[in-house]
């Protein structure tokens, strides 16, 4: 059966979502069109709105719509002189929940990947590079994921740290906390066990 | 049909679809080749360790067509830890592989000699930083060389290719793509390297010259291969200097 073109549209348009196909997409629409229509109202506003405004924050990269995101803004962080390196801006808010860490953050949108044809001008390094050169960071903190990517986009960046004469540091691997030995795979317990440290 | 058992380095993975993986491997049984590791993004899988680049595993496959699906996957053996600048080395080796080495072929030599590079890169650690810098480029060039080879675009470094002379010590040559090397006089605007240093090329007897030789033959003859789009690894060498 065809549906008229707004209701086709409609569940098109659902399956730009990620995980969305045909099946989920048309119950979304169909959801929203029977029960909620003021949500899907505030919902295509607060899409339009966002997609129209959100943008990167000019010292971090993070998604914001003013010109500097509120961490990049507050004081007290820029006092701290501290710069964490990550991945996403996901990794900014596991970051943020654990409370440890009161410095600034740059995010780099992705990785170093090669063979995917993303070299250090396409994470922004060029704006990270200005930055050191700029501002008064005293440490890096390089908290990118523990993928060989990762490493690589760690050592890159350590590298560049080190031509400016600041001190980089890379957080720690190992054992999850409240995990069991037994279940661990081997490679992060090779780390755990490399990374040990006195007590 | 039966599953299929593989083993063989990883090359790379790529995100696919909502939990998965592509996963390019170098294997002894099929040769370069794909296959979708499903699932393994998602928060509760245990195999993400297994699939990251420089690890030698054992999957088995299932599927009839091109793709196939990872059933299970193991590692066979501690993974390569290359850190730092040999990082870089590896990835710019599993690019290389990636961009010209066609899928489905075997090629058990080059497969030895890509343990052998992973090797000794590996091997280099712990080394002044101009005996590493030196023997990466070693490491790399013999590479490259021996994937020329294997598929039949390093020309024969021995024999003149217009007159079918044995190189002579003494005399000037260059590298004209199309044709092989040959003897300097044709090609008078083509860059001119001399008959011995060739030879030590030849018999990988590596010296400051013989490397940047190796280098310059190597590019050329990589460029048909690599089209106009540049190997993106070699960015990443380019603070280092």
């Amino acid at each position: 059966m065809k549906y008229s073109p707004l209701i086709t549209e409609l569940i098109e348009s659902f399956k730009c979502l990620p995980g969305v196909g045909a099946k989920s997409a048309q119950r979304m629409a169909f959801h929203l069109l029977e029960r909620n229509r003021p949500g899907a109202l505030r919902l295509s506003n607060a899409m339009h709105d966002a997609m129209e405004h959100v943008k990167h924050c000019a010292q971090c990269r993070t998604f914001t719509e003013s010109e500097l995101c509120g961490i990049c803004t507050s004081p007290a962080r820029q006092q701290a002189q501290i710069l964490c390196v990550v991945e996403s801006p996901q990794d900014i808010i596991a970051i943020e929940q654990t409370s440890e860490f009161s410095g600034q953050y740059f995010v780099l949108m992705g990785h170093l990947s090669p063979i995917d044809g993303i070299g250090p001008s396409e994470i922004g390094l060029d704006i990270l590079a200005k930055r050191l050169t700029d501002s008064t960071i005293q440490e890096v903190i390089l908290a990118t994921n523990p993928t060989v990517e990762g490493e690589a986009t760690a050592h890159y960046i350590g590298q560049m740290c080190s031509q400016h004469g600041i001190k980089a540091s890379r957080i720690a691997h190992g054992v999850p906390v409240g995990g069991e030995l037994e279940y661990i795979d081997g490679s992060t317990l090779s780390h755990a066990f490399s990374g040990r440290r006195e007590i | 049909m039966a599953n299929q058992q593989i083993h063989g380095y990883i090359l790379h993975r790529r995100p696919y679809r909502e939990t998965s993986f592509l996963v390019d491997v170098f294997s002894i049984e099929l040769g370069k080749c794909r296959f979708v590791a499903k699932g393994v993004r998602s928060p509760k899988s245990d195999r993400k360790s297994v699939l990251q680049p420089f690890q030698y595993v054992q999957c088995e496959l299932s599927g009839k067509g091109e793709m196939k699906n990872l059933i299970r996957a193991e590692v066979l053996e501690k993974p390569h830890q290359l850190t730092a600048e040999r990082l870089f080395c590896g990835m710019y080796v599993n690019e290389l592989i990636n961009r010209c080495l066609p899928e489905h072929i075997l090629c058990p030599d080059l497969l030895t000699q890509y343990v052998a590079c992973l090797q000794q890169l590996q091997a280099l650690s712990g080394n002044t930083v101009d005996i590493v810098k030196a023997r990466q480029e070693q490491i790399l060039r013999e590479f490259e060389l021996a994937l020329l080879d294997e598929l039949g675009y390093l020309p024969d470094l021995g024999v003149d290719a217009l007159s079918q002379e044995f190189i002579q010590v003494d005399q000037a040559y260059v590298f004209q793509p199309e044709i092989g090397i040959v003897a300097a006089q044709h090609y008078p605007h083509l860059r001119q390297f001399s008959g011995a240093l060739l030879t030590a090329v030849l018999q990988q007897e590596w010296s400051a010259q013989s490397l940047q030789l190796a280098k310059y033959l190597t590019r050329f003859a990589l460029s048909p291969l690599l089209g106009n789009k540049p190997l993106k690894s070699r960015e990443l060498f380019v603070t280092q200097s």
